[in-house]
Order: structure tokens, then sequence, then C-alpha cells
């Protein structure tokens, strides 16, 4: 668990690092893009549930960019082909790889780079299959950072000296801050509850182990604490001058479900969806994204597909979310609403985009 | 048979004392009770006590385990869809599972009985398989 420690620290000097200030007018998409990229990644693997820990490991790392298609050096499961389903998320189809005893089957997974190009993240789950039908899961995050910015961009100041900055740069920023954020938040739930299964009788974790547990524990919330609070201030100010603005309520609900917060969570999604407009058009582009990363060519729906109908159902039914009479939204915005209630904050964060 | 391996794993895992990482011999087996509680009704009364307990039902969605453990661990598999869903949509579900820690006494009978009903407290690939189609409902 030692090694477990180390490993978080550096990814807390990881997240420190100062990236590129937000850049240009007209943000980057990686998907127009062919040549080649170079990242500093940070490689967070989750073997808790094969007799492991969580231990990480930084590389350096190149991506081959064709334009919507790209392919990703070796993280540890062998060089990785995908494909770009919007300007910058770059879709990784599941597959398998061969370990040195057995076999692992890797999910397919997202990969979000920041319109500046200063960063990406990403994390897939993978099932192992050793001999004698041995089984475990895990898994394995991915953040880069790249100090060089975006390929042949000369890096822009974000705002000149004295000059208010624009509610989109704000907002790019903001989010920046947030997404390092959340990958902590998600990484801080995973210890707890790692820490939750050994400090229990009958465990076989030893004290030492449940001590450094905790300890590593305390470590993230104290980094989160210092961390959440500037990220705030961020969304504050913008919302100061524009309270109706879509992503920076969508951003704060987020920030408050990773923060079991759910009555602003709740306050903060109702505010983001008021914009109908805007949620409507978002509705859409996350069909379409989340369709295209399936490989779902034709959508599924209540009519061609009884478990969608069934899901319909169920999800109508539903009272209470997170302990919160969950209530009812309107007609054109719901499926937004209830999309947002089950995926993790990175991913509903992101899955919008930023405003243009 | 698999989830009650990947229930073994998920306890055993807890009990490492070093990260030597998928690693059998650090694996100490757990006995998984099955008998004859094989209904929902009696799966939740089992679970909201915290015992261990494997129940595989077929329902008009498709078959699923659910699975319960001693320390208050709630995994539910989706093991396959009725053959009627398309090819993609069976990829995304089958065979992924979801888990679930709870306090004795607090378990969630909706993540037996719905599809989505109390699955924010859980994590996994069938949960995030879930939140994605939810969008097309």
């Amino acid at each position: 668990m030692l090694r477990s420690a180390r490993g978080f620290l550096i990814i807390l000097a990881f997240f420190i690092v100062p990236v590129a200030a937000d850049a240009s007018a007209s943000p980057w998409s990686w998907n127009k893009y062919a040549g080649t990229s170079q990242w500093d990644v940070t490689i967070t693997e989750d073997e808790s549930y094969c007799g492991g820990g969580i231990t990480t490991n930084r590389v350096s790392l190149s991506i081959n960019h064709d334009f919507s298609n790209a392919k990703m050096g070796n993280v540890g499961h062998g060089e990785a082909p995908g494909t770009f389903i919007s300007n910058n998320i770059l879709h990784m189809p599941s597959r398998p790889v061969s370990e040195t005893t057995g076999s692992s089957t890797l999910s397919a997974y997202d990969i979000y780079f920041t319109t500046d190009c200063s960063a990406f993240a990403g994390k897939y789950s993978w099932v192992y299959h050793g001999e004698g039908g041995y089984t475990c899961r895990g898994s394995t995050a991915l953040s880069g950072v790249n100090s060089k910015g975006c390929p042949g961009v000369k890096e822009i100041p974000s705002v000149a000296p004295g000059v208010t900055p624009s509610v989109a740069t704000q907002i790019a920023s903001a989010r920046k801050d947030l997404n390092s954020d959340l990958i902590l938040r998600d990484l801080h739930e995973q210890v707890g509850n790692y820490a939750t299964l050994i400090d229990r009788p009958g465990s076989g974790a030893s004290a030492g182990e449940i001590a450094d547990t905790k300890q590593l524990l305390t470590d993230i919330t104290n980094d989160i604490q210092q961390r959440e609070p500037p990220i705030e201030d961020k969304y504050n100010a913008i919302l100061s001058t524009d309270p109706n603005n879509f992503w920076a309520n969508w951003d704060m609900a987020e920030l408050k479900k990773a923060q079991r917060n759910y009555p602003e969570y709740f306050r903060y999604t109702e505010k983001a969806l008021a914009n109908k407009n805007i949620a409507r058009e978002k509705a859409e582009e996350v069909r379409k994204n989340i369709a295209g990363g399936l490989g779902i060519s034709d959508f599924p729906t209540t009519q061609n597909s009884y478990f969608i109908k069934r899901m319909s159902t169920d999800a109508d039914a539903i009272q209470s979310v997170y302990g919160i009479d969950a209530g009812k939204g309107e007609p054109d915005t719901e499926k937004l609403r209830i999309f947002a209630f089950w995926n993790q904050p990175y991913d509903a964060v992101n899955v919008v985009g930023l405003p243009k | 048979m698999l989830i009650g391996i990947i229930l073994l794993v998920l306890i055993a895992g807890c009990s490492s004392s070093s990260p030597a990482g998928k690693n059998p011999a650090n694996i100490t087996p757990v006995p998984t009770q099955s008998g004859p509680c094989m209904d929902k009704a009696c799966f939740i009364a089992a679970a909201n006590d915290c015992r261990d307990l494997n129940v595989t039902i077929s329902e008009d969605t498709g078959t699923f385990t659910y699975s319960s453990s001693g320390a208050c661990i709630f995994t539910k598999t989706l093991v396959s869809l009725n053959a009627s869903e398309s090819r993609q949509i069976r990829n995304v579900l089958e065979g992924k599972n979801m888990t679930c820690m709870y306090t004795r006494g607090k378990f969630d009978p909706r993540l037996v009985t719905s599809l989505v009903g109390g699955i924010e407290y859980c994590r996994g690939d069938l949960k995030d398989g879930l939140a994605r189609l939810v969008i097309f409902t």
C-alpha cells in the first residue's frame, strides 16, 4: 500500500502542474489533424480485486493521428487504435490482449482532450482471465499532459492584462480544473471503497495496510478540499454575470454530485436545463456521441428494442435518486436530465462539450 | 459460476496484504451459498441481511445473476439479453456487471426489481452501459 501512497503523491503532483493557458478563439479539433502528438502520461492501475493494489506509473507516449483515426502508443496493454467520435473525444473500442500468463479483455472507453491540447484523460476497465478459470477485474486510468500546445499553433495568451475574458474562455478554464478534480474524486471513491473493504473483521488486511490506506484517503481528501473552492469561485464568477449559463450550471451540478451534495446537484441541473434550446441540442449530440461510441448505426428506441422500452418504463417510474425526490422534468429535456443521474460526473461534464 | 468467481476474487482482493497483481495464489476461497432461495423476494431479504447468496433469474428482458455477500456487497450481472435485441446492445451489456456497497438493513430492492433504480451508488461496466443507453429511452 505504501507503493500506492507513493504513486498517489505522483498523481497529486501531476494535478498541481500548471497547464498551458487557454489558447485560441477557435478551439482545436484533434479529428482534423494528421501527425504525431507527444504526451507525458500518468497511468493509474487498480488491481485491488486481483490480489494487487493501486499503482501509478508515468510514461512518455506518442499518438499517431490520421484525422478521425488515431493510434495510441503502449500504456501497458499494447498499441491501441481508436476513432474520434467528435472533435476531441477519441473512442477506443473493446479489445482482447495477451498477458504474460492468460489474457485480458479491455472495455471500450473514451479519451477526452482539452481544446487547448494541454491534457487528456480517460479510463477503461478490464477483466483478466488467468489459468484454471481464474478471473478478476480492474481498471486503468490515463491522464496525459502536453506542454507544447496544439501542433502548429502558436500559444496565445488567454487574456490580455486588464481585459475581461469571454465567458467561453472562463468556462474552458474552469472545466480544465474541474476535470482534474473529478478524476481525483473518482480515485477518492475507489480508495474509499477499498478502505471500507479491508477495514472489517476477517478481511485479512494488516493494521499497517489499513492505516496506509486511510492515510492515503486523508491525503486525497485534503487535496480535494484545497482544489475545489477555487473551482467553485471560477464558476460563481461566471454565474454572477450570467446566472442562467448552461455550461456553468451543468458543471456546478456535476461538481455538487461528486461532493454528494444532492440538493444542490438538482438545483444546478434544473437551472442548466432551463436553457431548453441548448439542452435539446445537447441531448441530440449526446445521442449521436453515445451511438457512435457504441458502434450503433441506428438509434435504439422504445419501438425497436424491448430492453430500451423496459428501461424507459423503469426510468419513468423512478421517484427518488440519491435519496431525493427526483420529480419530473420537462418533456424536452427529461432524457438529458436522467442521463446525468447515473453517469459519472466526469463523463456527464465532458459529454456536453464547451461553448463555442 | 462466473459471478461466484468474481465474488471470490472481490473478497480475496481485499485481503491481500501486498500488491502482487493478478496473482491467483493470493486468492482465498470464500464459500458461496446457493439453495432453495431462488426468487427475487427471497434474494432481497438475504441481501438486506448481507448473506452470501447467488441467484440466477430469467426475466422478460434477459437473464441476470444477483449476488450478495457477507461484506454487504451486491453484484448484478447481465448474463444475456433476449435474442431479439440488436448485436450492438448485447455487446454493450451482456456479461457486464456492477457492484454496489451498502449498509446492512438498507439494501435497495430496486437494484433487483428495476433496471435503473438505485444504481446511482454502484460502479461497473453494467452501470456505465445502462447510464449511456438511458439517453435513448
